[in-house]
């Protein structure tokens, strides 16, 4: 319950941290913008003193004054007239407190103009300042919050790739630790054994696939490919494929068709040709229902290029998805739980075939119409080969 | 009469192995290979014990324990899993099953198991 609950709160705090940081940037905005705000009122409030020595006093019983009492800030204006004098629109104002009794304030137009003028500019100036200094923060607290869900999906990916590799590995070992101990410790007839040690071969199969498929996907971390390109007959090499898989997975029958004229010679490594289709078929029977056939289709169709097309009636790709399939883990995000491998052939498949100079793409009809993959590799041409 | 158990495992080879070795042991074993499929054999059955892989495709082991939990409360379940982190374990009791079998396991190991859970229900 607890592990619940601070599962709970993790994804709630994950959730809700970049609102919250937006909304601290915000608030921390704002206080920036009423204390400049405040700092031009201050200084509208100190041009406004300042009005003292340009204001006419026109009190009667104290015309002779030489100084005048202190205006502040705060001091209330009443106006109570406006004429022309010398020219000049001037403002009479009373000042509403007692130092101020007796005098009249007059203020000309032109300097609450000039005073209206230099605290828009300062309030203009203050705002670009903020928008400026939100965007500052704002770019970086976007980007810790991008690289942040970033590592969190793919630690999520690593993790789900080990939970993935564990029940892959594991699965085979267990299969094969039961099969050791019932032949040793059950009194079995032979076509049992036979059709037992059948199922032990085909889970071992499983097993080294699952292999390769760790090492290729080590090898490509550092860059290193076994194999060397050469001329190799497709035709032959598929039909060997074929067969020997069709002998290993009885009930999951591949149907090789070539149209090609000729032996269908192409640049390419055995055992990485081997290791694509192992994968290309093996990912078309985990997503078709069971007893469904694969056809394996070789075509002579340019003057440069052979392709191999890998059909099944599976559950097909959406449209959107197909772009995707070949990356890291791709599958792991769609089959989360399930057990559909460790989200890795598509992305191994498409490595080692642009290491034999070709392309793969996969073609859909959508959800339900199954799926082709489509291997596009170099005729054979010795000035085709590039080490 | 003897004990009937329902088994979901989507690997030939472990379903093949168990089905065989519990039959010897004198269960009478239903085999199926997804959790869909094993809660519809649940809900025309009476089952003394289910046992169920994690992950399975349609369903999954965790998903089926918790549907068949929702309204069966008696029938003990087993779950067999790859994972052996507390986390996983802790997941699959909470969802319902009464015990959890780690692969690779040993065949004695799941004849115990087997045993105590039906010997518990009793």
């Amino acid at each position: 319950m607890t592990n619940k609950i601070e599962q709970k709160i993790k994804l709630g705090t994950n959730f809700f941290l970049f609102p919250l940081s937006l909304l601290l940037l915000l608030t921390l905005a704002l206080w920036w913008l009423i204390l400049h705000r405040n700092e031009i009122e201050q200084i509208y409030g100190q041009k406004t003193k300042m009005l003292q020595l340009e204001a006419m006093l026109t009190a009667e019983r104290l015309s002779h004054a030489k100084s005048f009492p202190t205006l502040t800030e705060r001091s209330p204006l009443l106006l109570l007239r406006s004429e022309t004098i010398n020219e000049s629109d001037c403002f009479f104002y009373q000042v509403l407190s007692p130092n101020w009794a007796g005098y009249t304030l007059v203020i000309k137009n032109e300097t609450i103009l000039q005073i209206m003028e230099e605290k828009n500019r300062r309030l203009f100036m203050i705002s670009g300042e903020g928008a400026m200094l939100i965007f500052l923060l704002a770019v970086p607290i976007f980007m810790l919050h991008r690289l942040f869900w970033t590592e969190k999906k793919s630690r999520e990916n690593i993790e789900a790739f080990f939970r993935m590799v564990s029940h892959e590995l594991k699965t085979p070992v267990a299969g094969l630790n039961a099969l050791l101990d019932t032949l040793s410790s059950r009194e079995l007839d032979s076509e049992n054994v036979k059709k037992y040690a059948k199922l032990g071969l085909q889970e071992n199969v499983r097993l080294r696939s699952l292999i390769d498929n760790m090492l290729y996907l080590q090898k490509m971390d550092v860059n290193i490919f076994d194999g060397k390109l050469t001329e190799l007959s497709l035709t032959e090499k598929i039909e060997s494929f074929v067969q020997k898989r069709n002998q290993i997975f009885p009930s999951q029958k591949i149907l090789f068709e070539n149209q090609c004229n000729d032996s269908c010679m192409a640049i390419c490594d055995a055992n990485l040709l081997y290791h694509v289709l192992a994968n290309l078929t093996d990912n078309a029977f985990k997503y078709s229902p069971s007893n469904a056939t694969v056809s394996i289709l070789l075509k002579d169709s340019s003057s440069s290029a052979i392709h191999i097309h890998v059909i099944d009636q599976g559950e097909g790709i959406d449209k959107d998805d197909l772009k995707n399939i070949f990356k890291k883990f791709h599958r792991l995000e769609i089959s989360k739980n399930r057990s559909a491998g460790i989200g890795m052939g598509l992305y191994i498949v498409q490595k080692l075939v642009g290491r034999m100079n070709g392309s793969v793409e996969a073609v859909s009809r959508g959800k339900g119409k199954g799926t082709t993959f489509i291997i596009e590799l170099q005729k054979g041409n010795a000035e085709n080969i590039i080490a | 009469m003897s004990e009937k158990i329902l088994i979901a495992e989507d690997d030939k080879l472990i379903s093949e192995m168990i089905k065989l070795n519990l039959e010897i042991e004198g269960y009478e074993i239903t085999l199926v290979s997804n959790g869909a499929t094993a809660i519809e054999q649940w809900q025309n059955n009476v089952y003394r014990l289910i046992i169920l892989d994690v992950m399975m495709p349609e369903k999954d082991g965790m998903e089926t324990a918790k549907e068949i939990r929702a309204s069966d409360k008696k029938t003990p379940i087993l779950l067999l899993t790859s994972l052996s982190e507390t986390k996983s374990k802790v997941q699959g009791l909470d969802a319902g099953a009464d015990d959890y079998l780690t692969k690779p396991f040993e065949l004695e190991e799941l004849y115990a198991r087997v045993r105590a859970l039906i010997r518990r229900k009793k």
